[in-house]
């Protein structure tokens, strides 16, 4: 299995106990292996081709565009259809019924005939239907502040200014990105053996990429729309600046708890990593001028982070300070000392905020592609593969490992109202995931079971009376209830990344922590919190667009380079001050 | 409807907990429906015959499938040979043991079904019994199945799809304005 691939690095890991706390996981930053920038390593690396194949939009900004994107097996077409949005109807929330814009991306080439079924369908989207030759859907809104500013530009000839665009950061945020068999959409199955696919979120993060490229083409179309021959392209590094906003709610933290294996894939894959770089005996100067740069970078790049969130404000600006910090320390030689990597980890560990020492993390691993890539390919797992219990298992060797792996739940105390103040439930209007205060709302009876700490407490509870050397499948029998908290354990014990250990049922719980470290694997930026339960994000802001990437790095966007305006060091004590 | 096969698995859970399967065995109910429904078989249809013969009952040992067949996957080939008099949907048992690597028969009047972990011979004409039947379930050689896994999406009757639909709809919570607005974190139109 992929857990015992890398034994060797193992021992060098950061513990579970450590980084599966929220408050860790709600300061994760995107790294070497997340998924936008393992796409897009491909995308370069095996010479895809993206061509805009159809453009079947009128003045108005309705229509359809297609954009074919063609690797070596495998071609995978985004179908764009355009619509004019009332202002009134436009909604990031899962309830809204209409977009700005809508998006499937298909198998292969559409026919007419797909591309006229589908725009039946995809417009409506949960209430459509797609078929197993789509593997993507998903719809996306304007910044209309953004785009209406550009257009008006553009019309007019003139390039947009940058400080305008970096306020915004995106033309269009998709409110929704659905795979995996959603609304009659191919399974994962179907494509899970596939190479450029089997990855996790590859095709939804495919879809986005195109989206992007998306965006822009309509906005440029808008300008000429209005403008005629004055109109203008948009500058291509102004264009570069431009990310796909999305908003990102409750939805997700059902999943990554739901979805044990596959979180114990990317945790354990980032760790392995991190290990690796902190086992290095030296650092070269390359790989320390590298970090240098990047540090630079990760520091200017701040300055784009925006949020009116008073807790994600103040965590950016400590995150300044930390960076400050680690520059300084990087100046006076600490990367010239024995396994350098290693030392200025337990020394950001020591003097730094979680953002910091998670930003540290993940810029440790910049230098060292050659040794870390490879760990992008072992992130997909398969939950049916650990989805089997051990019934033959004693009931003592259940209660052990139960209390292992459950401590952190075992000195919580289930009967206060503090640590059950929550109950998450599907509502039914839409099924979305909410949230909802047990002792203030009605439907706590219908709660899903994400509070895996308390089922293993409940469980440990019913155990208590059974003999140790019995089976575990003759309690089951009886007690069917705690077959989720029995597998969970069992999961546990093979993987050690697989639970949050934190109590998603407390009135403490940011749900945005859960969410933020799900779109750190993405590759997300500039978290932007809406509430404790709702963030905005940034995906490939920086990043080459399709008609670039093969003339550029594609891999060196994530701490986007530093322009000459850029490069005065900047200090929040001098904007403090001011 | 034609539905892909996460959609029967998620609403095969949603509706065996509507029907009282606790959450870890709904998962397992949602399981078998799907892997059934994989290779062709009517899971969907059996499932849903099972919750509503047995809807609001409690102490189902011998008669549930779901429950039978998630202890037989627990115990592995020790469990086998196994039998029960009055089991209710019987092909249900059959994804159970796939999981735990197959290579067994079941038997009940008019129909027999062999097993492997990598997939299903059904023969006879009673796949779907009206009524609970004696089952009987033996370890087998394993035989090359004529029935496999697809990865496609299933065609499933309306009338199936929409009870299945009314089970799981007990599980949701009705919303009010305020969990609209509270629930889901966010009551803002956003033409920023």
């Amino acid at each position: 299995m992929k857990q015992q691939t890398d034994a060797g690095a193992l021992t060098g890991l950061r513990p579970a106990e450590q980084v599966m706390k929220l408050d860790r996981m709600g300061a994760a930053h995107q790294t070497r292996l997340s998924f936008m920038r393992a796409i897009l390593r491909r995308v370069k690396r095996e010479g895809w081709q993206v061509e805009r194949s159809r453009w079947e939009i009128d003045g108005k900004g309705v229509g359809f565009a297609v954009y074919e994107a063609r690797g070596p097996e495998r071609t995978y077409s985004l179908i764009c259809y355009a619509n004019d949005l009332p202002p009134e109807k436009r909604s990031d929330r899962v309830i809204a019924t209409e977009w700005d814009a809508t998006f499937a991306l298909f198998d292969g080439v559409p026919s007419d005939a797909d591309i006229e079924r589908l725009s039946h369908n995809v417009p409506k989207q949960e209430a459509g239907r797609c078929a197993q030759s789509e593997l993507v859907l998903s719809r996306a809104n304007r910044s209309v502040r953004l785009f209406d500013y550009m257009v008006d530009c553009l019309a007019r000839g003139e390039q947009p200014d940058r400080e305008e665009i970096d306020k915004v950061g995106y033309l269009m945020r998709t409110t929704a990105v659905y795979g995996n068999g959603k609304f009659g959409l191919a399974d994962r199955g179907l494509y899970a053996a596939r190479e450029e696919a089997g990855g996790p979120f590859r095709v939804e993060l495919l879809a986005v990429w195109l989206i992007r490229a998306f965006t822009v083409d309509i906005l440029e179309h808008m300008a000429r729309v209005k403008g005629g021959a004055k109109a203008v392209p948009l500058d291509k590094d102004l264009r570069r600046r431009l990310g796909v906003g999305n908003s990102t709610g409750l939805g997700m933290a059902p999943f990554l708890v739901n979805h044990p294996a596959l979180l114990n894939a990317w945790m354990q894959a980032r760790e392995t990593a991190i290990a690796r770089v902190r086992a290095l005996p030296v650092a070269d100067v390359e790989a320390q001028q590298r970090f240098k740069d990047l540090l630079m970078r990760a520091r200017a790049s701040l300055e784009r982070w925006h949020t009116p969130d008073e807790r994600q404000a103040e965590r950016v600006c400590e995150l300044a300070g930390d960076l400050d910090r680690a520059m300084g320390e990087v100046a006076s030689g600490a990367l010239d000392k024995v396994r350098p990597w290693d030392q200025f980890y337990l020394w950001a560990e020591a003097n730094l905020t979680l953002e910091g020492q998670e930003a540290i993390a993940s810029l440790m691993l910049e230098p060292y592609g050659e040794l870390v890539d490879d760990l992008s390919s072992e992130m997909a797992a398969d939950e049916a593969e650990t989805f089997a219990i051990d019934g033959a298992m004693s009931v003592g060797r259940l209660i052990g490992l139960a209390r292992k792996h459950f401590d952190w739940a075992l000195k919580l105390d289930f009967d206060s109202r503090a640590e059950t103040a929550r109950f998450w439930y599907a509502s039914e209007e839409k099924l979305e995931p909410r949230l909802g205060e047990r002792y203030e709302e009605d439907g706590a009876h219908l709660e899903q079971r994400l509070g895996i700490g308390r089922e293993v407490v409940n469980m440990l509870a019913a155990l208590d009376g059974e003999p140790r050397e019995a089976l575990v499948a003759g309690f089951l029998l009886r007690h069917p209830e705690h077959r989720h908290a029995a597998r969970r354990v069992q999961i546990a014990e093979r993987l050690p990344y697989s639970e949050i250990h934190d109590n998603v049922l407390s009135a403490a719980m940011m749900p945005i922590d859960i969410l933020r470290c799900k779109l750190a694997f993405f590759g997300a930026t500039r978290f932007d919190p809406k509430s404790d339960r709702w963030v905005r994000i940034t995906m490939y802001a920086d990043a080459p667009f399709p008609d670039e990437i093969h003339g550029m790095d594609a891999d060196d966007w994530a701490w986007p380079p530093l322009e000459a305006a850029d490069k005065t060091e900047p200090t929040l004590e001098a904007e403090a001050s001011q | 409807m034609i539905v892909s096969l996460n959609e029967v698995e998620v609403m095969a859970t949603k509706a065996a907990n509507g029907a009282g399967r606790p959450w870890g065995l709904a998962q397992e109910a949602g399981m078998a429906a799907a892997r059934l429904e994989a290779v062709g078989l009517a899971g969907a249809r059996c499932l849903l015959r099972l919750l509503e013969a047995t809807d609001g009952q409690a102490n189902l040992a011998g008669r549930c499938p779901v429950l039978e067949g998630a202890h037989l996957s627990d115990l592995g080939r020790a469990a086998l040979p196994a039998s029960f008099d009055a089991m209710h949907q019987p092909l249900l048992l059959a994804p159970f043991l796939m999981q735990t690597g197959g290579d067994a028969t079941l038997n009940w009047p008019d129909c027999a079904v062999e097993v492997s972990s990598g997939g299903i011979t059904i023969s006879g004409s009673n796949s779907c019994p009206a009524s609970p039947v004696q089952v009987r379930i033996e370890p087998a050689a394993a035989a090359s199945p004529s029935m496999r896994p697809g990865t496609g999406a299933v065609d499933i009757a309306d009338e199936i799809w929409e009870a299945l639909g009314r089970f799981a709809h007990r599980t949701y919570v009705p919303a009010t304005e305020a969990s609209r607005l509270k629930g889901a974190g966010a009551g803002l139109t956003d033409n920023d």
